[in-house]
């Protein structure tokens, strides 16, 4: 049957094993998804990726490792067969990575995979990207277009920051080589809020799995297309604590303004104590939600 | 409006228009005009136009008179107080440290206690504050003659939030000019400063939305710097904080009321390594008495990623 991609999960169980056609190099994904919650079907809707239009939609997962210091034990988990299978029986068919300095190690250990060791996910890696948020938004669903996927990202505010500006299913690995724990305790607060997953080296399959259930609990499946946020901020919107600190430095103005903001609450008072005198239920009703 | 006390090192461009207005200090509007102007010919940038982007200055660039009088000042205290330590004998050189730094704790305590404390609970803190959302907002730069923000991008992390910051109080002014202090080798902060600066020209062309520029100051100590080498660059760094918190900006130099962009009002940090220095230069600063009380107000934005300990207590 064909279906949307909202409301994941009710419509799948038929149990039919449905394998998409127009699938060349990928190796057969296995439907019997653990977790039911990818929905297969047949319609043409184009997709932004290079597939044919008949497959299924695409999922992608997005590993960035940061800007400033390696992280060798991710990449190297990342390639590891368990965590590959895993990928792809939840779905996913790419694998982007951003690695950092850590590039022509992983190219030289992901040039010798072939397609049973990566259980037919493509990896795609670079070493740094001034747009980060093409790719991020990439993991970002779109109903008709892409599945929700996943970003694992080290523990940066600025990324995981980004990460939940787009609405991207997160999954946070701190880094234990760098000294300051604050990644950590961050990555602690985040899982607590329910914003994203803390990710530990060594179970990252476990962290997919509960990437996925937050998806559907915090209901990043069913999203409009990504807008970003006005610039700039509309005028009720905006923190005016900087003002009143230049205003501190005018000591004369900031008065004057004090002053007229009085004169104003004063005027408006005895407006409101004008106005009862013989009027009618009407008014009275207008002067108590005004 | 009384005429704020100014140090008696400023000296005023070369500009006919500014001697009319060096008496005055009335609150409106500079024209648009001015605001967006090139430089003057004694500066050592070339022409640009207001939409080009930001100029990034190196500290210590150009020495304008003032930079030169400042550091002369500075130096011919250090020098005394070395030549009163050679000199002196030890009773009057500890009587006279004595005298020093009861002068630096009573004018640090004296600043301290006078800074303007905002009232718990005010509206400007909080996001939707006024009652009505029609009413307009209690507190208007608008009139003022100058509103110049100081931004410090540290590494990284702490950049990107400063850039949120700064978007979520950005309100288009021409009065207004923004300053980016950034480490030198810090690439990622400064395609972000000029990645935000772009978004407002385009948003606001013409300097509608008031000037800019950048500074690049050196680092207080490199990674694996050795410690031995630190005191001497931390020395430097402060030297490049001063001039970058006390050059004035080309743009406003040959303006009306070019004279009130001399200081940054405000000082803004969310807590890299660069903020403290230049915190710390300011503070002694104003100390100092080189720089006026309503200058150089300071606001430290934790970052929301510290849940438990203070990013200042990071080396």
């Amino acid at each position: 049957m064909s279906s949307s991609s909202r409301g994941l999960g009710q419509n799948t169980r038929d149990g039919i094993k449905r394998i998409p056609d127009g699938e060349d190099d990928k190796s057969h994904i296995s439907s019997q998804a653990r977790d039911n919650k990818r929905p297969k079907h047949q319609d043409s809707t184009n997709d932004d990726d290079d597939m044919t239009p008949a497959a299924t939609l695409s999922r992608r997962c997005f590993v960035t490792i940061g800007a400033t210091a390696g992280f060798r034990q991710l990449l190297a988990e990342i390639i590891q067969p368990e965590f590959l299978k895993c990928l792809s029986d939840h779905g996913f068919d790419v694998l982007d990575v951003q690695c950092g300095p850590d590039h022509p190690w992983f190219e030289e250990h992901t040039k010798t995979l072939d397609n049973t060791q990566t259980h037919g996910i493509q990896i795609r890696s670079f070493e740094y990207t001034k747009n980060i948020q093409d790719h991020m938004l990439a993991c970002r669903n779109q109903p008709g277009v892409r599945q929700a996927g996943c970003v694992i990202s080290h523990a940066g505010s600025g990324t995981i920051l980004e990460a939940l500006r787009y609405e991207v299913p997160l999954v946070v690995v701190p880094n234990p080589t760098l000294m300051d724990n604050h990644q950590a305790e961050l990555a602690e607060e985040c899982e607590a809020q329910k914003w994203a997953v803390y990710g530990r080296l060594g179970k990252l399959p476990d962290a997919i799995s509960r990437s996925q259930e937050l998806v559907v609990q915090s209901g990043l499946n069913d999203l409009a297309p990504y807008s970003p946020p006005p610039f700039p901020v509309p005028e009720s919107e905006r923190v005016t604590l900087f003002d009143w600190m230049v205003l501190t430095c005018y000591p004369e103005e900031l008065a004057k303004q004090q002053h007229l903001r009085d004169l104003r609450s004063v005027t408006e008072n005895f407006q409101h104590e004008q106005a009862p005198a013989g009027h009618g239920i009407k008014d009275h009703g207008k002067l108590i939600f005004d | 409006m009384a005429p704020h006390k100014l140090p008696k090192v400023v000296e005023k461009p070369t500009s006919p228009d500014l001697a009319s207005a060096v008496s005055e200090n009335h609150a409106h509007e500079t024209h648009p005009a001015e605001n967006g102007l090139p430089p003057s010919p004694n500066k050592s940038q070339p022409d640009q136009p207001p939409d080009a982007e930001p100029e990034i200055i190196e500290a210590f660039d150009v020495f304008d008179s003032y930079t030169i009088k400042l550091f002369s000042s500075l130096a011919i205290v250090i020098l005394s107080l070395l030549l009163a330590f050679l000199t002196l004998s030890w009773s009057w050189f500890t009587a006279l440290i004595a005298v020093l730094s009861g002068f630096i704790i009573f004018r640090h305590l004296s600043i301290t206690w006078t800074h303007p404390k905002p009232r718990p609970g005010a509206d400007f803190l909080s996001r939707t504050g006024t009652h009505s959302p029609t009413a307009p907002r209690l507190l208007s730069t608008t009139a003022l003659p100058a509103v110049y923000f100081l931004y410090i991008l540290g590494s990284g992390g702490h950049s990107a939030e400063m850039i949120e910051t700064i978007k979520q109080q950005f309100q288009s002014q021409p009065n207004q000019h923004r300053r980016y202090v950034l480490s030198t080798g810090d690439t990622a902060s400064q395609s972000m400063a000029a990645r935000l600066e772009a978004q407002i020209s385009t948003a606001f062309p013409d300097a509608r939305a008031g000037t800019r520029d950048i500074i690049r100051i050196r680092r207080a100590r490199a990674v694996h710097q050795p410690l031995l080498s630190t005191p001497l660059t931390c020395l430097l760094s402060a030297g490049q904080a001063v001039h970058a918190l006390t050059r004035l900006p080309a743009a406003r130099s040959a303006t009306r009321h070019g004279y009130q962009f001399q200081y940054p009002h405000v000082i803004v940090t969310n807590g890299p390594a660069t903020g403290f220095v230049v915190c710390l230069v300011a503070h002694l600063l104003k100390i100092m008495y080189v720089v006026p009380q309503n200058r150089l107000r300071m606001v430290y934005i934790e970052t929301w990623a510290r849940s438990r300990t203070l990013s200042a207590c990071e080396d």
